[in-house]
């Protein structure tokens, strides 16, 4: 079944070409690049890539011509071509390689040198990229833990070394034979002359064969320290402009540390970073599928790049509101364009009121604050309300006592900061909470906020910010930390090898653990009245080094300079970390922000940030974080840039036509209401209260400070335990558990039949049906209902045995329904 | 135009880029696609269902399964032994029934915990791996959840009683996420009035009741979806709820938790207590459909007054476990369920000044049964003190590996974790004596 559709698949796509290139061909107007190629040594290989010209130029909607064209060597002792465009050096020499296309020609020269008759090949160089492309060296295979059959490898080939010493010296020397190469055992398991877990993975004859062969007739020479190491890859083409079932062969060049280049195009290894749309071999050849832009992640020995491509919608669009006053409208709008996607309808104002409270404040508008909402005229009704909500309005009888903003983002940087009592003790949890609380209270800047964490020393019941190191305990765990929370970096990986998808390296990791080498925790003597007080100190000596290389590490910052601090190296770090020098503060920030509101994040994951992972809008990310640097990091100015947008303002109905195109926001994007939310919203609703141990009644689930209250709704509903700076730790899926709960269980079932919520009021009150599926409407959903609403609720409670009963199923229906649960 | 699509695959079979879609798509792309795989009538590759008993504390093999007659006093302790249904194999006097029913069940002795903390074990003993911070390694249950789903309206895991240490991630999905999470039952199955939570429907609150509601809230969704496309999320929250129904009205949930039928006879032969009625409440589930019950027990940390203790703590477990296994055999379906009796590691030898023995990382005992486990064995040994493993000596990853392999799970299983890495589940190799 998947080979038939394969199959057809590539017919189909063989079609297309064929007339496409049907109308190029009788132009025959084309360009073949390189035009020179220089072939280095034995096995070495060149891709050639064939594009349609328009008036002599290559366009960023050129078609690619590659696979079409056909290819003939006229020196084939020297250079061997197949019909893909990729060259192999036979012999020194000079040849020309005839490339037609219909019956134009065009030659392309090849210089071919270095070839000599018994090669010592290198073991960086030559044998690592085979193992890499094979994918002998994958965390799941012979780079686990003990390895495959004991073969292991290190993951990416981080550790050559020991890779060599795996492949030519463990097991009594068996998985070499110098006597007979092709015989060795690591050559016949890949290629399955032996049985081979793994499958096969290369082909007998194959160049990355013939140079593991080859590797062992020269002598199976080891790394050496002064081999030099990729240190630039560039595709070509970088981008482009298709249409559905056009294909793009790519070129990869890398750039050595010594000056030369190399064509790899054979040798990278490549993903598509949206199999919606698009699909890439292993030789690099790109299809499209589907609409929308998407990348191709090309990784070869520790460096990466990608290759985007743009696949637009439709056409024309039609965008007579759209305004570029705001900075999210205006590079929407470039994008909308630039994809040709027509974005949703503006949404209604009890939508808006609804989700403009719950993104803003976390909790619902009362029916009251709805309907004075409802009723207010004036264009600027929305912007009023968002300034409301986020306290800018100006007027201080108004502005001070919004707490419900401070405390919803408190909770949201008390999950990230991994705020709880399990590390950190009743008094440093209250510590912390209460000096974020006190940041989002008066919206410092968040630079401020940042630098206050990082440099943070002193008591940590009485220095709240200092509690950082005491959750982030060692330099690993705080430059984690660090680089993931204010830089969306996941450094995590170059821990222990190379990042695999990023140029990060353990230099580049140890680099900035150097900068948290010098600080440490210890007993307090001065503040010891509560017991198990702590103080950060910063001591004189203290160092990293590589696990590897067991060299003392300088702190550096991430692809930067090395800067000492003679007293405190957090204090450089935090000048930095904070400053435009960072490309990635604003920007992670921003994206965070982005999906917190938008419910997407430019990048997703948002902590996730990397060449490889690109946003979805550049241009937006960009030019929000310049506007957030500009602020002076000022958040509520960010929210308010965002939540004034028409972008942010949409509907969360899709269309037919922009239902995919989710990820440039043609349609607000619902989300589910986290657990803490959700339970103050059920209480809103209700008329009712939820008691918390330990704290006062009337507390919001917002404004809990730390993590574990025995509170089996919010277990349910992924309230995180902070265990991990990820934002993925709040779960943002539904699941069994809590559809049981919501619909069975006994919190929605004990307040909607409390006699004292509103509902229960109403009842005793013996208010008419009509009022009560009225206030319930509002209640929920902050809207009225609607005539066929009205008419299907009156039924239902008609249905029922009791008017309690029937109003008491329609409440319980509505707070079940995608409605209620979802922001939308 | 002879391109070869990427074809690398994991050497799970995995396609590569399954892992990066999921990272993309966050815990979405993952819990949804593996539901409605695992909702779909697919054939049933796994017809292996598993009991795990656990006794959270650590329960001393000296003074159960692995006595050591011989040696001094102070570390003998206060038990004489009894002959077993082994000839030449001996239990304590505590364990009379056990030691009458062993030909039913076999025993490792030769278990090596390689770990003496409460909490770590707990995440070891029942994921195979241990603590590793950097990654939360997904139990047993979780992982059948994840690789098999769904088998009738039931969840596929489900916990009794809440005697499972969860500090470093015990008993828990892990990476595999919150939906593979044990459903748990935290209320007393031998208590008069057994409600589930969630599962029973609340006070007030009949059958009828529930199908009026569900027929509500299906009206006004109607109404209230104004278009035929929606928000790829929504798809999500409708499969759930319908499962929620499902399992809340479907026959064989009523009749699973409903002890009431049982005969009574039976009942009393479990036990009734906790315990004995937990084991019994385990019988029912998995007939019902669930694959993975655990059934915890706590109390076992003897540090002080080990044998008192015992004395209270062993008779249910002696009473229940070989009914267990009787009753599973009696039904034809002990063959295709493992059962299976861990905790956190043994004890040690020499006795405390508080009458007790604290925690021992490098012996202790495992006990497993049915789904095709040589009944009636005892496999390795420990050392004249029962200190050390004197023959055969096993691991947990081992261990781990036995379950994995008789629950037909690949024991080279590879997940993924949310970030996207790679993450094989175990490393251990099964134990070939009950293979």
């Amino acid at each position: 079944m998947k080979n038939n559709n394969c199959t057809m698949i590539m017919a189909l796509s063989v079609l297309a070409l064929a007339m496409f290139t049907g109308e190029v061909m009788a132009a025959a107007k084309f360009t073949v690049l390189p035009s020179e190629v220089l072939l280095n040594g034995n096995f070495a290989q060149a891709q050639l890539v064939v594009t349609a010209t328009k008036s002599g130029e290559i366009r960023i909607d050129s078609a690619d011509l590659t696979h079409t064209a056909k290819y003939t060597s006229l020196n084939v002792d020297v250079v061997t071509v197949d019909q893909t465009g990729l060259l192999l050096a036979v012999a020194n020499g000079t040849a020309e390689i005839q490339i037609r296309v219909g019956r134009s020609k065009r030659i392309v020269s090849v210089i071919v040198a270095d070839i000599t008759e018994s090669p010592e090949l290198d073991f960086h160089y030559s044998v690592q990229p085979v193992l890499s492309k094979a994918g002998c060296n994958m965390g799941a295979c012979h780079a686990s833990q003990h390895g495959k059959g004991g073969f292991v490898l290190s993951v990416f080939g981080y550790d050559p070394s020991k890779d060599f010493s795996s492949i030519v010296k463990d097991q009594l020397q068996r998985r070499v034979d110098y006597i007979r190469p092709e015989n060795s055992l690591f050559v016949l398991k890949p290629t399955a002359q032996v049985p081979h877990g793994g499958g096969q993975r290369l082909k007998v004859g194959s160049v990355m064969h013939d140079t593991l062969v080859q590797w062992v007739s020269g002598g199976a020479q080891g790394p050496t320290k002064d081999s030099a190491v990729v240190v630039d890859l560039v595709a070509t083409p970088s981008r482009r402009v298709a249409e559905i079932g056009s294909t793009q062969q790519l070129q990869i060049r890398a750039t050595y540390s010594d000056g030369t280049t190399r064509d790899v195009t054979a040798l990278a290894r490549y993903d598509s970073l949206d199999d919606g749309l698009l699909k890439v071999s292993t030789a690099g050849l790109v299809e499209t599928l589907g609409r929308g832009q998407a990348g191709v992640m090309v990784r070869f020995e520790g460096q990466a790049t990608t290759f985007m491509v743009t696949i637009p919608y439709g056409a024309d669009v039609d965008l007579p509101q759209w305004s570029e006053d705001n900075l999210v409208d205006k590079f929407a709008v470039d994008k909308f364009r630039e994809l040709g996607i027509q974005p949703s309808l503006l949404c209604d104002d009890s939508t808006f009121i609804r989700r403009a409270y719950l993104d803003a404040i976390g909790g619902l508008p009362t029916p009251a604050e709805t309907q004075q909402f409802l009723d207010l005229n004036g264009a600027d009704k929305r912007t009023k309300l968002i300034d409301q909500l986020l306290g800018l309005t100006g007027d201080p009888a108004q502005d001070v006592f919004n707490d419900r903003f401070a405390a919803y983002w408190t909770l949201k940087w008390s999950d990230l900061l991994r705020n709880s009592s399990a590390t950190l003790g009743e008094q440093g949890m209250w510590s912390l909470h209460n000096w974020i609380r006190e940041s989002f209270r008066v919206n410092r800047g968040f630079d401020e906020f940042v630098k206050d964490l990082i440099q943070a020393r002193g008591s940590l019941y009485m220095n709240g910010p200092a509690n950082y190191y005491q959750i982030n305990k060692n330099s690993s765990d705080l430059t984690e930390a660090t680089t993931q929370l204010f830089m969306g970096i996941r450094l995590e990986c170059a821990k222990c090898h190379h990042h695999p998808f990023e140029s990060y390296s353990q230099a580049d990791y140890y680099g900035m653990a150097a900068f948290f080498s010098r600080v440490g925790t210890k007993n307090s003597e001065e503040f010891g009245l509560f017991g198990r007080e702590r103080v950060v100190v910063v001591n004189p000596t203290g160092d990293v080094q590589h696990p590897r290389t067991r060299e003392t590490m300088k702190p550096t910052v991430l692809h930067g300079d090395v800067i000492e601090h003679s007293l405190d190296r957090r204090i450089p770090l935090a000048s930095w970390l904070t400053s435009t020098q960072n490309p990635w503060f604003a920007k992670s920030v921003v994206n965070r922000y982005v999906r917190y509101l938008m419910g997407r994040g430019l990048v997703e994951p948002v902590d996730d940030m990397r060449s490889t992972n690109p946003a979805s809008n550049e241009a937006m990310l960009s030019a929000l974080a310049a506007s957030f640097e500009e602020s002076g990091y000022d958040l509520k100015q960010l929210i308010r840039v965002i939540m004034t947008s028409r972008t942010y303002q949409l509907g969360s109905e899709p269309t037919e036509m922009n239902v995919s195109a989710g990820k440039y926001y043609a349609f607000y994007h619902a989300k589910r209401m986290p657990a803490e939310a959700l339970l103050d919203a059920i209480n809103t609703a209700t008329g009712t209260a939820t008691k918390f141990k330990d704290l006062p009644p009337g507390t919001l689930a917002i404004e809990l400070p730390d993590t574990n209250y025995p509170n089996y709704f919010l277990k349910t509903f992924g309230k995180p335990l902070r265990v991990s700076v990820c934002e993925c730790e709040r779960a943002p899926d539904e699941n069994l558990a809590q559809a049981l709960h919501t619909l069975n269980g006994d919190t929605i079932a004990k307040k909607i039949s409390d006699p004292l919520s509103h509902l229960g009021k109403l009842l005793t009150a013996e208010a008419p049906v009509e009022e009560v599926i009225a206030h319930i409407f509002m209640a929920t959903l902050s809207r009225m209902a609607t005539p066929d609403e009205q008419a299907l609720c009156k039924q239902i409670v008609a249905e029922a045995p009791t008017m309690k009963e029937g109003c008491e199923d329609v409440l319980w229906a509505l707070i079940n329904s995608k409605q209620f649960v979802y922001i939308q | 135009m002879a391109a070869e699509y990427q074809t690398d695959h994991y050497c799970d079979g995995v396609n590569r880029r399954s892992f990066l879609q999921i990272g993309a798509l966050g815990g979405l792309g993952l819990s949804l696609s593996s539901y409605l795989k695992s909702t779909a009538a697919t054939t049933d590759k796994s017809p292996t269902n598993c009991i795990l008993i656990w006794t959270r504390g650590g329960t001393s093999h000296h003074d159960t399964l692995d006595p050591k007659p011989d040696a001094p006093t102070s570390i003998r302790g206060e038990y004489d032994v009894i002959d077993t249904a082994i000839p030449g194999v001996k239990f304590t006097e505590i364990c009379p029934n056990l030691a009458k029913h062993a030909d039913k069940f076999s025993v490792l002795r030769g278990w090596n915990p390689r770990n003496g903390s409460h909490g770590t074990a707990d995440q070891y003993v029942m994921s195979g791996r241990k603590f590793n911070q950097a990654v939360a390694y997904p139990t047993y249950g979780s992982v059948l959840s994840h690789y098999h789903g769904f088998r009738t309206a039931m969840p596929p895991f489900i916990q009794l009683g809440t005697n499972v240490d969860r500090r470093f991630g015990g008993g828990s999905a892990g990476i595999l996420g919150l939906e593979h999470m044990p459903f748990e039952i935290d209320a007393d199955p031998n208590a008069a009035k057994f409600t589930v939570r969630d599962i029973t429907p609340p006070s007030g609150v009949s059958f009828a009741r529930i199908d009026r509601r569900q027929s509500a809230l299906a009206r006004l969704d109607a109404l209230q979806r104004n278009t035929d496309v929606q928000q790829p999320a929504f798809a999500a929250l409708d499969e759930h709820y319908k499962a929620a129904f499902n399992m809340i009205t479907a026959p064989e949930t009523k009749q699973a938790f409903d002890l009431e039928k049982e005969d009574a006879k039976l009942r009393e032969a479990y036990g009734k207590n906790r315990f004995g009625q937990s084991c019994l409440l385990s019988r029912r589930l998995i007939e019902a459909g669930v694959r993975f019950v655990t059934v915890t027990d706590g109390g076992w940390d003897t540090h002080a007054n080990n044998f008192k203790g015992l004395k209270t703590r062993i008779p249910p477990v002696d009473k229940a476990l070989p009914q267990l296994l009787m009753d599973l055999a009696d039904r034809g379906m002990l063959d295709t369920t493992l059962v299976c009796w861990f905790t956190d590691f043994g004890r040690t030898p020499k006795i405390n000044s508080a009458s007790g023995r604290d925690h021992w990382s490098t012996a202790g005992f495992a006990v497993m049964a049915g789904a095709g486990i040589p009944a009636g064995t005892i496999l390795g040994a420990t050392d004249a003190e029962g200190g050390y493993v004197s023959k055969d000596e096993y691991f947990t990853d081992d261990i781990a590996a036995t379950v994995y392999s008789k629950l037909g799970l690949p024991t080279d299983l590879i997940a993924h974790a949310p970030d996207g890495r790679p993450v094989r589940l175990i490393e251990g190799r099964p134990i070939k004596e009950w293979m």
